[in-house]
């Protein structure tokens, strides 16, 4: 199969499951209509409350009234789109939400004020890039440089020792570690705050706002990479490891290669490609932040927004934030296949 | 008599294991005689890949002893450093085809910049030139050019056999070990990759050790048969005299248990299993699977007699 | 090279608890085994009620810390003091007519602390008219505060004396009458138990606690002859061995429920979603390329929804129990890890002689799937499996951290997350964080050391030579 060929084929096959994904959100971010029968409360409370306000209203008899408010009422809810059936409006969303059309909050508004979802998401995003994405390139850095050293010392002590670290870190979730750090550092020995991206007032001068964030950023940074750098270190190891055994290794060393060329070009390169699709995999997921790390640090991030939304249960930003995420994880696949056919070129017969 | 390239003395090698040593390699002698080939034969588990691992010094990370003597021509490779190992010996000198014919190929680089590695690295040839010496050494085993192009997936598995032939012998080295070239391959591709290697050993005038399980395999190239079992020479002789006259009480039951030439089957017809070579049977090592077993083999191990210009272990031949 | 793994499953379970590692995980997970064992006999039965029933803790002191903190800070905390009807001796005088029922009752109070709360209780059985009652605080410098005098009706009355704002105007009183100034918090644990007058109302140090014999009066005064129950506590700093929240619970027993629930959810998840992974990905290369398209496409769905997010979302809505979260999780993990190992190994041994020499017997391929090929991929999840164990035991905590799980089992995240609601790491309750967290942290330890046990068996880049 050529590389064209085959990319395309990933490419089809990855839009029918993204379309899939996308429409199972629609469904569930909804619950089957559930939340439609919310939004239309909402509007029923938003109405009465408005005309009971308005002085003029309860001049009129009974009757008037309550046509009036049934009148309003139909009005929002047509507006809304929520007197068509579900399955309609479904549909209507899921070809929204997949042209990246993402509409309106149901309930949410950014800091500034807006209820448009993009804004929300983007006023977000940088705060998590800037929180996990960093952290997660920084614990794959050491995690991998650890990996390296183990497998080259493979066994030791000190490796097996390590193994059952990272294995023990990695297991126990950032969060879980966030509240001890909390309380360790930041209420006993008061070396960082406890929360937040910044200081209430937040310093005006930018210098100073910036150094602000990053004081604030120190212990969920660290956190997080306390959390998963076991991840990167283990599976580092084991991959290499494993090329280590490989026949062509022993090979090359009878072929009377020096070490230098056997590590690099024997043990290294083949070694890189699962390594790479896994960080450029985890990269993409640091986009979804993390829910609980993000309300126990209180960092105004994309998980919090999540965990806000399903709070809230508004269903456009629930479905935005999975669509706008599916799209990225849709993209590094087939990124990630396309380097993975360049760097590792078995792949593209064994697909 | 001629010449032996390389002779082994009580050559050791242990693997360390949670259960104990592993005796892989247990006080071997063998030799080869200068242009000829010695097959070593034997079940698969009794070390035969061990000793070509010894010869070379390619040693896994758990190496509970190693010893004893690699008289290589007149050197006692023991006494090499590693470095001298790698630069002097390995590839230049003794070179080998490996047991896993699919994986000894590194699947991300080309099939022609691994095969010119040694030319560029022993022999300081520039690259131009060590392609040009690549393109001969395929088109000698039989393959086309643009082989070296590819990547080791884009080839079959007799392709890739006969590419990593071609990189064993591309420095012409005096002594090719072939850890059982053939075995990872189906019947039509091993019956080809046979008669490259006869018509190799006629036309190179090379020194082989030739690996495998199969005896008759074995007989198609050897001169000499060494058979091996339990990590350990059992019989060590001329390829006639072992074929026709077996005399070691093992020999005589692999010779037994070949139907006919170039069998595929793997020996399983001699009752009883394999020692374990952590805790091996006292005295002979074989003698819980042998009809013939007297008193002395439960107690004493069997030295490598001489019998005619056979050299065998076994009580039956003397000693005591 | 190698000697291939032990495939037997008992042969792998021997041998991995013959490892160091695997005996450390077995102690380890044995202890909670025992814990979870011996709660029949530490806890009632309808525990799982009480702990939810938050009146039904009023007798103990709200977010005391643990007693052991005594031997570690050397100050002697106090203790939660009850005196309850059968520590009172009762005198009983007629005077024309009225009775007046006496009950009084002494403690010791040697503490280097304040109490941290008094509650003064009442239980009487007349019926109609309500009686006076006086309650006399008698201090050992021979003080006497007079708590309260009013009338109390029938049935349980219960004197918040350290909120009661009518109580405090009496110790306000008393302060008055000593100092000439009243103070401006009033914190009659600590005014009652304070040495010198001029410190009252602050929280002072040690040195300045009132050593020795307290004497408690609660008198009735009714026209006809009465039987009362009287009750006075002095709740203390530290109790039990976890301390306490601030609903009064006595968390060492939350702490022990919380283990079997832990394991037996845990444990439960991982071998199921295990089994159902390794079925459905050995089924996909078992059967043929169109099962095995369709158990990637599934992986792919996975990959691209966010599950966390969706099951949280789900738990808002549906309000989960422990086994309605049970059946979500492996709704949502039918494809993983282990599909993918099975998937890998059953390619294998489709190459392998004996299968081939199965289907010329004729045995069914479903049947040759289940008794030949699952049974031998199993050995290679065990280690997964260990390790999941603490990975789901973390997903129902997250689940309860955010008050989204089970809403009647005590779980370990439930706790973490009322201490986290309650502000525990922003007031340093450390012990309402601390041991929990320590209790997650030994099962995950146990796990950990089992799954590498487990791995150094199967997996021979971690086997020991
Ligand atoms: N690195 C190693 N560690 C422990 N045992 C090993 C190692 N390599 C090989 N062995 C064991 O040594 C014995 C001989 O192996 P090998 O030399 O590969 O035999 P053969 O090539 O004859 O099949 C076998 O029992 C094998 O399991
Ligand atoms: S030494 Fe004894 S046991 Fe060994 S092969 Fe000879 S006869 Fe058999
Ligand atoms: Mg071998």
């Amino acid at each position: 199969m050529g590389m064209a060929t085959f990319i395309a084929k990933r490419a089809l096959i990855l839009t029918l499951t993204l379309m899939f994904s996308v429409y199972m959100t629609v469904v569930i971010a909804n619950f089957g209509g559930y939340v439609d029968k919310l939004l239309r409360d909402q509007i029923t409370f938003d109405v009465t409350t408005a005309l009971s306000r308005d002085p003029n209203f309860a001049k009129l008899s009974q009757e008037e009234r309550q046509k009036l408010i049934e009148q309003r009422i139909e009005a929002k809810i047509r507006a809304a789109g929520l007197d068509k059936p579900f399955l309609e409006r479904s549909l209507i969303q899921f070809t929204q939400a997949l042209t990246l059309n993402l509409g309106r909050a149901a309930f949410l508004r950014s800091s500034s004020g807006s209820k448009a979802i993009a804004d929300i998401i983007m006023e977000r995003l940088p705060r998590t890039v800037l929180l996990f994405t960093l952290g997660t390139i920084m614990a794959a850095g050491i995690g991998i440089f650890l990996g390296l050293v183990q497998a080259r010392k493979a066994l030791s002590k000190f490796d097996r020792i390590m193994i059952v670290l990272e294995i023990f870190t990695y297991v126990q979730p950032a969060w879980f570690y966030g509240i001890l750090f909390i309380l360790i550092f930041a209420f006993y020995l008061r070396i960082f705050p406890s929360g937040g991206m910044v200081s209430i007032p937040a310093p005006t001068e930018p210098v100073a706002y910036f150094l602000d964030v990053l004081y604030h950023l120190a212990l969920p940074l660290i956190t997080w990479i306390f959390a998963s750098f076991g991840y990167w270190a283990y599976t580092t190891r084991n991959i290499v490891l494993q090329t280590m055994e490989e026949d062509f290794v022993t090979a090359a060393r009878a072929k009377g290669l020096p070490e230098r060329i056997i590590l690099w070009r024997y043990v290294l390169r083949p070694s890189s490609p699962p390594i790479i699709t896994g960080v450029a995999f985890a990269i993409v997921f640091s986009w979804t932040g993390a829910i609980i790390t993000e309300t126990v640090f209180n960092w105004p991030g994309i998980g919090l927004l999540f965990w806000e939304a399903i709070a809230a249960l508004d269903a456009p930003v629930i479905i935005g934030l999975t669509v706008i995420l599916a799209y990225l994880i849709v993209l590094t696949v087939l990124a990630l296949d396309i380097i993975y056919g360049i760097l590792d070129p078995r792949l593209r017969v064994m697909r | 008599m001629m010449k032996k390239i390389l002779v082994t003395e009580d050559l050791v090698l242990y693997y360390r294991t949670s259960r104990g040593p592993v005796r892989a390699v247990d006080h071997v002698n063998l030799w080869v005689e200068d242009g000829s080939s010695l097959a070593v034969v034997g079940e698969s588990g009794c070390g035969k890949s061990s000793m070509a691992y010894a010869i070379l010094r390619i040693l896994p990370r758990n190496v509970h002893s190693y010893s004893g003597k690699i008289i290589f021509d007149g050197v006692n490779l023991m006494d090499l450093t590693d470095e001298e190992m790698r630069s002097k010996i390995r590839w230049r000198k003794i070179s080998m085809v490996f047991q896993g014919a699919m994986n000894t190929l590194n699947p991300v680089i080309k099939v022609g910049d691994q095969i010119i590695e040694p030319l560029l690295i022993h022999a300081g040839y520039k690259k131009e030139e060590a392609l040009r010496e690549a393109r001969e050494a395929v088109k000698n085993v039989g393959l086309p050019e643009y082989v070296l192009d590819r990547y080791p997936h884009e080839l079959s598995g007799g392709m890739k056999q006969r590419a990593v032939i071609a990189m064993a012998l591309l420095m012409k080295p005096r002594l090719v070990i072939l850890d059982e070239p053939t075995s990872a391959l189906d019947v039509l591709t091993q019956a080809n990759i046979m008669n490259l290697l006869k018509d190799l050993k006629e036309r190179e005038r090379l020194s082989y050790i030739f690996i495998t399980h199969d005896l008759a395999l074995a007989s198609e190239l050897a001169d000499y048969v060494a058979v091996m079992y339990a990590g350990k020479i059992a019989e060590i002789g001329s390829a006639e005299t072992i074929y026709k006259n077996p005399r070691h009480p093992y020999t005589q039951k692999l010779i037994g248990s070949v139907p006919t030439l170039r069998s595929e089957k793997v020996l399983e017809f001699i009752p009883g299993a394999p020692p374990d070579l952590v805790n091996p049977p006292e005295g002979c090592r074989f003698h819980l699977r042998c009809p013939f077993a007297k008193d002395i083999c439960k107690r004493r191990e069997p030295p490598l007699i001489k019998v005619d210009n056979d050299h065998v272990a076994c009580w039956l031949y003397g000693g005591e | 090279m190698g000697t291939p793994p032990p495939t037997g499953i008992k042969q792998i379970l021997k041998e991995a608890l013959k490892t160091k590692t695997g005996m450390a995980a077995v102690i380890i997970l044995g202890m909670m085994i025992l814990m979870s064992a011996s709660i029949p006999f530490y806890s009632p039965v309808n525990f799982v009620k009480r702990w939810n029933d938050l009146k039904s803790w009023y007798e103990y002191p709200s977010l005391a810390a643990p007693v052991w903190v005594k031997w570690f800070t050397g100050t002697n905390l106090p203790e939660t003091i009850d005196l309850t009807s059968k520590h009172f001796r009762v005198t009983e005088e007629e005077i024309s007519g009225h009775y007046i029922t006496t009950y009084t009752a002494y403690f010791r109070y040697t503490y280097d602390d304040y109490p941290s709360e008094l509650k003064a209780l009442i239980k009487t059985d007349i019926k109609g008219k309500p009686v006076r009652l006086n309650i006399i605080f008698i201090r050992p410098d021979g003080e006497e505060i007079n708590l309260f005098n009013g009338l109390v009706s029938s049935g349980q009355t219960t004197f918040d004396i350290s909120l009661d704002p009518k109580l405090q105007k009496n110790i306000a009183r008393f302060v008055y009458e000593k100092t000439g100034t009243v103070p401006e918090v009033i914190r009659p644990e600590i005014i009652l138990f304070s040495k010198s007058p001029s410190k009252y109302g602050n929280e002072a140090a040690s040195s300045n606690v009132l050593r020795g014999r307290y004497i408690v009066k609660f008198q009735v005064l009714s026209d006809k002859k009465i039987s009362a129950e009287p009750r006075f506590i002095v709740y203390g700093k530290v109790y039990g061995f976890a301390g306490t929240d601030l609903y009064r619970r006595d968390l060492w027993l939350g702490i022990l429920w919380g283990a079997p629930v832990a394991l037996a959810f845990g444990t439960v998840a991982a071998i199921a979603t295990a089994l159902l992974q390794v079925i459905i990905g050995a089924a996909g290369a078992w059967f043929g390329p169109k099962w095995d398209e369709l158990v990637q496409r599934i992986a792919d769905f996975f990959l691209i929804i966010p599950v966390l997010p969706i099951l949280i979302l789900i738990s808002v809505i549906y309000k989960v129990t422990i086994w309605s979260l049970l059946g979500w999780v492996i709704v949502f993990s039918v494809v993983g890890v282990s599909s993918k190992i099975a998937r890998s190994i059953t390619f294998q041994i489709r190459e392998e002689q004996y299968i081939e020499a199965a289907k010329t017997y004729g045995a069914s391929k479903t049947r040759m799937l289940f008794y030949y090929v699952i049974p031998r991929i199993m050995p290679f999840t065990f280690a997964l499996v260990a390790l999941n164990v603490p990975t789901y035991i973390f997903l129902e905590a997250s689940l309860s951290f955010l008050g989204l799980g089970d809403p009647e089992l005590p779980t370990w995240g439930r706790i973490l997350g009322d201490a986290y609601s309650a502000g525990a790491l922003y007031q340093g309750y450390w012990w309402w964080v601390i041991l929990p967290a320590f209790m997650i942290m030994l099962v995950s330890l146990g796990f950990t050391l089992l799954s590498y046990a487990f791995d150094k068996i199967v997996n021979p880049r971690l086997r020991e030579e």
